[in-house]
């Protein structure tokens, strides 16, 4: 049983959440609510001890963007019970912990007005107003609380141990159908699940601080990442991928890439940016301190051609033009077809041009440069270089022309320091975002509905090399939850989206589902099957995060589980779960639906 | 005709055994200030007369028609309109504006007999004119208060409960609930009449906690639990699955 289990609030079912202050309580509690959010549940947050503006903060923090009033709602009986006004937030009804019919009153108006079943109702925590009502909430409990749940929904209350007499928490925990209790000791937390309507009782311990995975020697797994690199240097196989090919349709990267930007638009362009830039001077930092990385990732020969051919700066134009076999890469990989445009590019100012650029195709006329990774790759391409030969120097790349604006081509302007348009060109306004959202429907409803193909390019046709999906949807193991939860929700969002449309054009729920299946093997993301459950073989999503020898001790297909999840809850009012994952050493992905 | 009037109260219908009250039913709704009685005798007729086609008479004897129309206008509830529809007709009966410059109170010996005439007169009148199935007096507190003697007071009641007997209206009499909270008296009204429902409200710290109880309903099974209500924006809402807690 992972801690995924555990986060996941059991149907028609109240749990309590017991355990001393400090425990770690809440922050369990939010990741509840993400969960919930996820699975396209609606949400619904009594809150006693914080105001709910301090609440979406934190779990903005985890990544959660911008949900809708009737996703996420609060009762706050935090302000009014100890007495400070905040503004009006229009998900928000007050009650006070004084008087636990104000509270029941304002839970029941906000499901009312959500109008949806399966609600997720977070309490945290009951100790306040146990403190102004004593026994009383133990009736409340059972009158209302356990009821509520009983009604279809879950309900997950909090409580903090060792505050008022032991028999009223002892009550408490017999009306409710689960209790975990959570304990902090040295630095790991301990949950104890002392009944459960799913799980078994038993014990488990989390580290405290979740280690940030960052790019480090020992997550790699050697072996791997000197296959792919060969594969994609001298085009070897590429590992995992024996049957599927190395390639995929381009849509998919874009279709995930723009689903998490249109779940946190003002943070996901700036951190996808960072991210791809970081990724080469990171490697090569790495290939610097450790001879093993640097042999599985800078072959003999790539370390040969960085010696004799590569400048120790990019300065001057004469030097730059020295980055051709990079570029040769950026085309053999059909990302686009890229040259230098020498004769406009001065000393520390560069310029590229990109025909049929991956990145911006099928945006035509969107209203917004739309290259997402080629610009940070080749910033991030010259501070890794000029690192290895001696230099350190920070390196940044703006697209100055875009399809997406217009253009018959994208140019990008390369310089080492800062670019001041860039924060203006990566953040997308409401409208481009609207329209981004609109030519990804089109797109994949003209393929679902009608057979048309995705997005095909004159001369690089519609597949490019399996590396791009790294930059869409391998960066989770590198940025941690936030980016996760983009790619969660996001695509959540999307499957729902999807699903929806499907059924309004009057398909079968069983057509509906295979149509999209059918579209995941046409964009090669694997070789998927479905009986009782779904099965990804050779899933790009994953297959990619092999070359980390730290296997994930949790399922990581975090885009394909939100879509599918998405889906699936609006063709069949079904979940699905990953239970398997390449990503943890499983032979295939596998989702199964609950 | 239907044999119960909806109220189409958020709430109410459901504790009123789903169906509302006995048609031609004559029923006191007691509460203490601030609990939202003329809210609610005003939502029973603007809901009458908007959602059943029930025409409605307001009898006052204590509040100005306009100063009723203005509060209500926080509801969204269009009374003038309404009025000129002839769909609702407000009656002020006030004692006081009998004699607007004495000073010597709202009791006037001598006059009793006049009052009861004067306020039966009245929802003849109304009933009459615009053919109305919903009457609301309010208060009939005031009125009672005319009567001095206890046995009086009860005959004129009967009286008037007769009278209502006759007029086939389902009537709501307003009344001043004594004393808040749980513990109560039990007026001579309720058991005159033949339903009774207490609004009634609860300090909790410095909030006030509202609960509603329909604790006499003559031919209909009703749930007579307190339930908790609110005056909302939209009016009065009763939640009829909610327990009411200390």
């Amino acid at each position: 049983m992972s801690l995924a289990h555990i986060q996941e609030a059991p149907d028609k079912s109240l749990i309590l959440l017991a355990g001393p202050p400090g425990a770690g309580k809440s922050t369990f509690c939010h990741q509840l609510v993400l969960n919930g959010l996820a699975m396209d549940r609606p949400v619904i947050f009594v809150t006693t001890e914080q105001s709910p503006t301090w609440i979406v903060g934190l779990l903005r923090e985890q990544g959660m963007g911008e949900p809708t009033p009737a996703a996420l709602s609060f009762v706050d009986a935090f302000d009014e019970t100890v007495g400070v006004t905040t503004p009006e937030r229009p998900d928000t009804i007050h009650a006070n912990c004084v008087d636990l019919n104000s509270i029941s009153i304002a839970v029941t108006k906000l499901q009312r007005r959500t109008g949806r079943k399966g609600i997720l109702l977070v309490f945290d925590s009951l100790t306040s107003p146990y403190l102004f009502c004593g026994r009383e909430i133990v009736r409340f409990m059972r009158l209302f609380l356990s009821k509520f749940a009983a009604e279809g929904n879950s309900v997950v209350a909090l409580v903090d141990e060792g505050c008022g007499k032991e028999e009223d928490l002892v009550a408490m925990m017999s009306i409710a159908d689960g209790v975990i209790k959570i304990e902090t000791e040295e630095d790991r937390q301990l949950l104890n699940i002392v009944k459960h309507p799913k799980l078994r009782p038993t014990r488990i311990a989390v580290p405290i601080e979740p280690e940030r995975i960052g790019l480090e020697a020992r997550i790699f797994d050697l072996g791997a990442l000197r296959e792919y690199i060969q594969a994609q240097v001298t085009g070897g196989e590429t590992p995992g991928r024996k049957e599927v090919g190395d390639y995929v349709n381009f849509f998919w990267p874009n279709f995930a890439h723009w689903s998490g930007m249109l779940w946190d638009p003002k943070r996901f362009p700036t951190m996808t940016y960072e991210l791809n830039r970081e990724d080469a001077p990171a490697m090569f930092k790495l290939a610097k301190e450790d001879e093993a990385i640097k042999r599985a990732w800078l072959p003999w020969r790539m370390r040969l051609l960085g010696k004799f051919l590569m400048p120790k700066n990019f300065s001057k134009v004469k030097d730059m033009k020295k980055s051709w076999p990079f570029l040769q890469q950026l085309t053999k990989e059909r990302t686009g077809i890229v040259e230098y445009l020498e004769d406009v590019s001065k000393t520390d100012e560069h310029y590229f041009r990109m025909y049929e650029s991956s990145d911006c195709w099928g945006f035509e006329n969107v209203g917004a440069a739309m290259a997402s990774y080629i610009p940070p790759l080749m910033a991030g391409f010259c501070k890794g270089f000029e690192y290895w030969k001696g230099l350190e120097r920070e390196w940044n790349a703006v697209e100055t022309k875009c399809i997406g604006l217009g253009d018959p081509y994208c140019e990008f302007k390369l310089v080492p320091g800062r670019i001041d348009e860039l924060k203006a060109s990566l953040e997308k306004d409401v409208s481009v975002i609207e329209r981004i959202h609109g030519r990804l429907m089109d797109h994949l409803m003209g393929f679902l509905l009608h057979g048309k193909p995705l997005v095909e390019r004159p001369k690089l046709g519609s597949d490019i090399y399996i590396h791009r999906i790294f930059h869409a949807m391998g960066f989770p193991a590198l940025a941690g939850e936030r980016y996760q939860m983009a790619l969660r929700m996001g695509g959540a969002n999307m499957g729902k989206e999807v699903g929806e449309r499907l059924m309004d054009a009057g398909l079968s729920e069983d057509e509906a589902v295979k149509r999209v299946l059918n579209l995941l093997e046409y964009c090669k993301v694997g070789k998927v099957s479905m009986d009782e459950t779904i099965r990804i073989e050779e899933n790009c999503e994953s297959s990619y995060t092999m070359i980390f020898t730290t296997k994930w001790k949790e399922p990581s297909c975090y885009f394909t589980t939100g879509f599918l999840n998405g889906l699936f809850s609006a063709v069949k009012s079904q979940h699905v779960r990953e239970i398997k994952c390449i990503a943890m050493g499983d032979p295939y992905c596998e989702w199964e639906i609950v | 005709m239907p044999d119960h009037v909806q109220t189409g109260i958020s709430g109410v219908d459901a504790i009123l055994g789903g169906v509302g009250i006995p048609q031609g039913h004559t029923i006191l709704i007691s509460g203490g200030p601030g609990s939202g009685k003329t809210t609610f005798a005003i939502q029973f007729l603007y809901t009458g007369a908007t959602e059943y086609g029930e025409p409605g008479l307001y009898i006052t004897l204590d509040e100005e028609p306009e100063d009723i129309k203005k509060n209500m206008s926080q509801f969204g509830w269009d009374l003038d309109k309404l009025e000129r529809e002839k769909k609702l007709i407000f009656i002020n009966v006030s004692p006081v504006r009998v004699a607007p410059t004495e000073r010597a109170g709202l009791i006037q010996l001598g006059m009793k007999e006049f009052k009861l005439v004067k306020l039966l007169e009245a929802v003849r009148t109304g009933v009459e004119e615009i053919g109305a199935k919903r009457v609301v007096i309010d208060p009939v507190t005031i009125f009672m208060l005319q009567y001095p003697d206890e046995i009086e007071r009860i005959y004129a009641m009967k009286d008037l409960i007769a009278d209502f007997r006759k007029n086939g209206c389902t009537n709501l009499l307003i009344s001043e609930l004594k004393g808040t909270g749980l513990e109560r008296e039990h007026q001579f009204e309720e058991y005159l009449v033949q339903g009774v429902i207490l609004l009634r409200t609860v300090m909790k710290g410095d909030k006030l906690s509202r609960m509603f109880q329909v604790s006499k309903m003559r031919g209909l099974a009703v749930d007579n639990q307190p339930r908790p209500y609110d005056i909302t924006d939209g009016g009065i809402e009763v939640y009829p699955t909610l327990t009411v807690f200390k």
